[in-house]
């Protein structure tokens, strides 16, 4: 837990940072379930949370559970007890969440020393089952990535009775290499000034091995060869005697030694001459999270990230980024009109705007069935700063931004819970409307005034070009938005 | 040369075009796969197009003329003593919801069987066609406009580069444009058409094009709207007339003045090709103002005389088929790049692929065809990476899927993309529902190319071809694979035990073994 002050200037003062150790994780992985023993003893952990938070009067609180609760089949049955014993609303977040806070946190850590604010930094966490990636360019994400490549896999294969230890080592430097060869096919980068590793193995690695550099041990430093004499120390020793002798879970231990082999191709490959290792964890990334909140009252984290990383995929895909950008703009005016009648929030907008730079990717495939594959397409990327459900909500989007409205015989749309569907039509019916205004991809309608009136949905433009292209196809793309939201889109040229 | 192969010359073949706007129908002598006279040709104005395009269905009057006009081509082969016949269904069968009830009807009441063709395979027919009438010089670009699609070609000393399909035509555009405000029609046609996207004519910025080829009835009609009719050739077929851009302009605005009716009227047009040769001829002024050619010459050949010439091939000797597979295999070649930045891997996986497919005939007895599907597969088994690396197998699956190769039937298509979705991963299980909607013997062919290009994969494990090349041989309930090696193939040794083999053994009952020499 940190427990911390946000000063009126916005500076962030942590009056508390305290760790209990309970491996969740192990239990998870071997049983599928937590005991009840394991949430009795996280319950008696979070009472004391809950004890000095209440002595300190704290005002916010956000509490997050990462994998070991997130695979537990009666994760629910967790989640409530803490609840009920403490008041304590623990919130079940994804990988790519978790990771995304924690890049938060070393981001920020990062601008604040000028000797790696410059150049391309590529920040990385090795977990258990994947691995995240982002690239940090002028201070922010331009790009992020999850790899299906984790500890847990690599022990595996050194472990394997199959192969020699020679052969596995061979194949973990070559899985490592086909995933650098993926950040490099997805994420534009040239250089790489920076290779930064979070994550408790790193942290490791950083205690046994590290110089810090600068600031308040923020940064430390490891060298590839320090890596590798590190990781056959490890591989000399059965993982109960690394446990020991390193005072950590036997788990925790077998994850070393892939991990350090791990890092040292990558240094290899990128090339550079030393990782850097942050301190920052996820508890930093939530507390930013809470903090920002406080001061903007904004539950979305970073939306500008969030749009670079949607301006990258319609880049990938070769779709027309003003068209894009201008149907986002527009979708975004239309949003701003209807918010009495819609009543969505600012996630719900940022989706929408998402939603319309990315809506024709699917072009790139093939322009048959366009909308179908921008859907495949997105449900298999990843835009930073967006949860799987938010994407999932990004692809129905686009693709119901032409042909058939969302009906429930369509799998993909049916799958989703109630209140994405709704989400879903009302997006959809806005898109529908802003990508009919720019239907010829000219951009001439520009800045239209947008007001709802009599059961109208007014655009009002000052126009001198011929506009016959777009009012014809708003008269064909405008029946979602009727049947949604009861009004009828009217384009009005007013002198 | 005088093989068995070729006296099957003269032969007499009908070919027929099922399309959005007009069924048509050719009847031909060939002396040669190259040499032929029309006999007969006819034209029903049937538009399919209309019900399909406004409710994506056949409506029942409409299917009740095209089995009338299939009857009167059967009664018409039957009189020429016709050997072969194909009918070709373009964009409008297609699309039909109701396409199954249709094919059955033709079929069970003419006893024609439909052949629903792809966008590429449509362009493809067309450039045969194109190429018995004109010398294509340089870089050509061949359009065909249609009633529900137009597609384009670009071909180069003869050869197909790429082809691309757009769901442009002139029945759909007229049902878009319904109630389009009379006198802005044209301009808002121009904006429609300008506003689709032609990735082709953008990727080839129009410098490179210098020869425009313009097939269809439309452009026929713009071509000899004023002044006599073409000039008859020595074989009784219209002779290539060239069109210039301005002159195609002049018409255009003329007859968009105009009401259909009118048109008809005063330039002495059938009522069918009175609507529709405004979008047609708006699509081809588009397509030459993004070139650098200023004029279109029109050959007066379509698609049914591409499946003439395409079943005498057939009918002929083999070495035209093989040029035919390297066509095929040129275009996988233009989506392995489009998806894939470093071809050397997928590049010598076809090599070792083929070469285990020709040293293991007598294991797996296949053809030339399934020869032709392993190499593509290979070819394009990791583009999915693409899309993400995560599920790379499936994402492949999906884009060779949605992207229709020249030459491949959908079926030919289907097995390529599920041979290079179980590169790896789960092997092919019927729980899968790709696999599991293909015919039996597609499925046993998507088995054996698998299990021979999982084995090539694992040899190449290591992404750095140092297995060189392999001998195979079979030994007792063992394939022997003898490697030349380049430097340490440790990891490449491990798959081949590990998991490279794991479906051959199943398919084959081959346990693979490899040995290095070095």
């Amino acid at each position: 837990m940190l427990l911390a002050e946000l000063k009126p200037d916005g500076l962030v003062r942590i009056l508390e940072d305290v760790q209990k150790p309970l491996t969740l994780g192990r239990e998870t992985l071997r049983t599928g379930t937590l005991s009840a023993a394991s949430i009795q003893k996280a319950v008696n952990i979070l009472r004391q949370y809950r004890a000095m938070m209440d002595s300190y009067g704290v005002t916010h609180t956000r509490a997050v559970a990462t994998s070991a609760v997130r695979s537990a089949l009666n994760r629910d049955t967790f989640v409530d007890r803490v609840f009920l014993a403490t008041g304590i609303e623990v919130e079940v977040i994804e990988g790519s969440q978790e990771t995304l806070l924690t890049f938060a946190a070393v981001q920020r850590a990062l601008a604040a020393q000028p000797d790696f604010a410059e150049g391309d930094s590529l920040m990385f966490e090795l977990g258990a089952g994947a691995t995240e990636w982002a690239l940090v360019r002028g201070g922010t994400v331009a790009g992020s990535l999850t790899y299906d490549l984790g500890t847990l896999r690599m022990r595996d294969l050194l472990r394997a009775e199959s192969g020699d230890r020679r052969a596995m080592t061979r194949l973990i430097q070559h899985n490592v290499r086909e995933m650098m060869n993926s950040v490099k096919r997805t994420l534009p980068f040239e250089k790489v000034a920076n290779l930064i590793a979070i994550g408790p193995e790193a942290r490791f690695a950083a205690r046994s091995l590290a110089r810090t550099l600068g600031g308040q041990g923020e940064l430390a430093a490891v060298s590839a060869k320090d890596l590798r004499t590190l990781a056959d120390q490890i591989l000399a020793m059965t993982p109960s005697e690394a446990a020991t002798s390193f005072s950590i879970s036997t788990l925790e231990a077998e994850a070393l030694a892939p991990a350090f082999l791990a890092y040292a191709e990558l240094i290899r490959l990128n090339p550079v001459d030393r990782l850097l290792v942050a301190r920052a964890s996820i508890r930093d990334g939530l507390l930013l999270q809470v903090a920002k909140s406080i001061q903007s009252g904004s539950a979305v984290i970073f939306p500008e990230q969030t749009i670079a990383a949607a301006l990258n995929l319609a880049r990938k895909y070769k779709a027309d980024e003003r068209h894009g950008l201008h149907t986002a703009g527009l979708a975004r005016a239309i949003f701003e009109a209807t918010q009495a009648q819609h009543g969505m929030g600012e996630l719900e907008r940022l989706l929408l705007e998402v939603a319309s730079i990315v809506h024709d990717i699917g072009n790139y495939v093939a322009a048959r069935g366009h909308h179908r594959h921008a859907y495949y397409l997105l449900v298999n990327s990843e835009v930073f700063g967006l949860s799987k459900m938010d994407l999932e909500i990004v692809a129905n989007v686009a693709r119901y931004h032409r042909k058939g409205a969302p009906q429930s015989d369509h799998p993909a749309y049916a799958a989703l819970p109630r209140s994405a569907r709704l989400t879903v039509n009302r997006l959809s019916a806005i898109l529908r409307v802003a990508d009919a205004l720019d239907k010829a991809h000219t951009q001439r309608i520009q800045t239209p005034k947008i007001t709802v009136e009599d059961g109208e949905l007014r655009i009002d433009i000052e126009s001198a070009e011929d506009i016959g292209l777009e009012r014809m196809t708003l008269d064909q793309k405008s029946g979602l938005f009727e049947e949604v939201f009861g009004l009828k889109p009217v384009l009005r040229e007013v002198t | 040369m005088p093989s068995s192969k070729t006296r099957v010359f003269p032969i007499r073949c009908a070919g027929m075009d099922v399309g959005s706007n007009a069924l048509r129908l050719a009847i031909a002598e060939f002396k040669s796969p190259d040499r032929y006279k029309i006999l007969e040709r006819r034209r029903v104005p049937v538009r399919l197009g209309e019900s399909v395009f406004k409710t994506n269905r056949i409506a029942p009057e409409t299917l009740d003329l095209a089995l009338d006009a299939f009857r009167d081509f059967r009664r018409c082969m039957e009189e020429y003593d016709v050997v072969l016949h194909r009918a070709v269904a373009t964009s409008a069968t297609r699309e039909a919801k109701n396409r199954a009830a249709f094919l059955e009807r033709v079929h069970t009441e003419t006893g024609i069987d439909l052949d629903l063709i792809p966008g590429p395979e449509e362009a493809r027919l067309v450039g045969l066609a194109v190429q018995s009438k004109v010398r294509l010089r340089g870089t050509s670009l061949i359009m065909d406009v249609g009633g529900g699609s137009s597609e384009l070609a670009l071909v180069q000393r003869g050869q197909i580069l790429l082809v691309e399909s757009h769901n442009l035509g002139t029945v759909r555009l007229l049902e878009q444009m319904g109630d389009a405000p009379a006198g802005h029609s044209l301009r808002i046609l121009r904006e429609t058409i300008r506003a689709a996207r032609f990735p082709l004519l953008e990727s080839l910025r129009g410098s490179a094009v210098t020869q425009l080829i313009g097939t269809g009835g439309n452009i026929e009609a713009l071509a000899t709207l004023t002044g006599n009719g073409p000039g008859k050739m020595d074989s009784g077929e219209r002779r290539p007339v060239a069109l210039p851009l301005e002159r195609l302009r002049r018409h255009l605005v003329a007859l968009a003045a105009l009401s259909p009716e009118e048109r008809a009227k005063k330039f002495d047009l059938r009522p069918d090709r009175a609507d529709v040769i405004v979008p047609a001829g708006a699509i081809f002024e588009y397509v030459v103002t993004r070139t650098r050619v200023r004029q279109i010459t029109v050959p007066f050949v379509g698609l049914v005389d591409g499946v003439l010439l395409d079943l005498a091939r057939e009918a002929g000797a083999s070495g035209k088929k093989e040029l035919e597979s390297s066509q095929t295999l040129n275009a996988a070649l233009g989506v392995m790049r489009k998806y894939e930045s470093d071809p050397k891997h997928p590049r010598h996986v076809a090599e070792l692929s083929l070469s285990l497919f020709d040293q293991l005939k007598a294991v797996h007895d296949m053809g030339k065809r399934d020869r032709l599907l392993l190499e593509i597969a290979a070819l394009l088994h990791e583009i999915g990476n693409y899309i993400s690396a995560s599920g790379h197998h499936r994402h492949a699956y999906y884009i060779i899927s949605e992207s229709p190769i020249l030459g491949l039937s959908d079926e030919e298509l289907h097995v390529v993309a599920c041979v290079a979705r179980y590169h790896r991963k789960a092997p092919p299980d019927t729980s899968h529902e790709c696999y599991a909607e293909l015919p039996e013997r597609a499925r046993d062919r998507v088995r054996a190319l698998a299990a021979i290009l999982r084995l090539a994969d694992a040899l190449d494990h290591d992404h750095r071809q140092r297995v060189v090349d392999v001998s195979a041989k079979k030994r007792d309930s063992e394939l022997i694979l003898k490697a030349r090696t380049r430097g340490d193939v440790t990891l490449d040794e491990w798959s081949v035990g590990e998991k490279g083999g794991d479906l051959f053994k199943e398919e084959f009952g081959l346990k693979p073994i490899l040995k290095t020499r070095v």
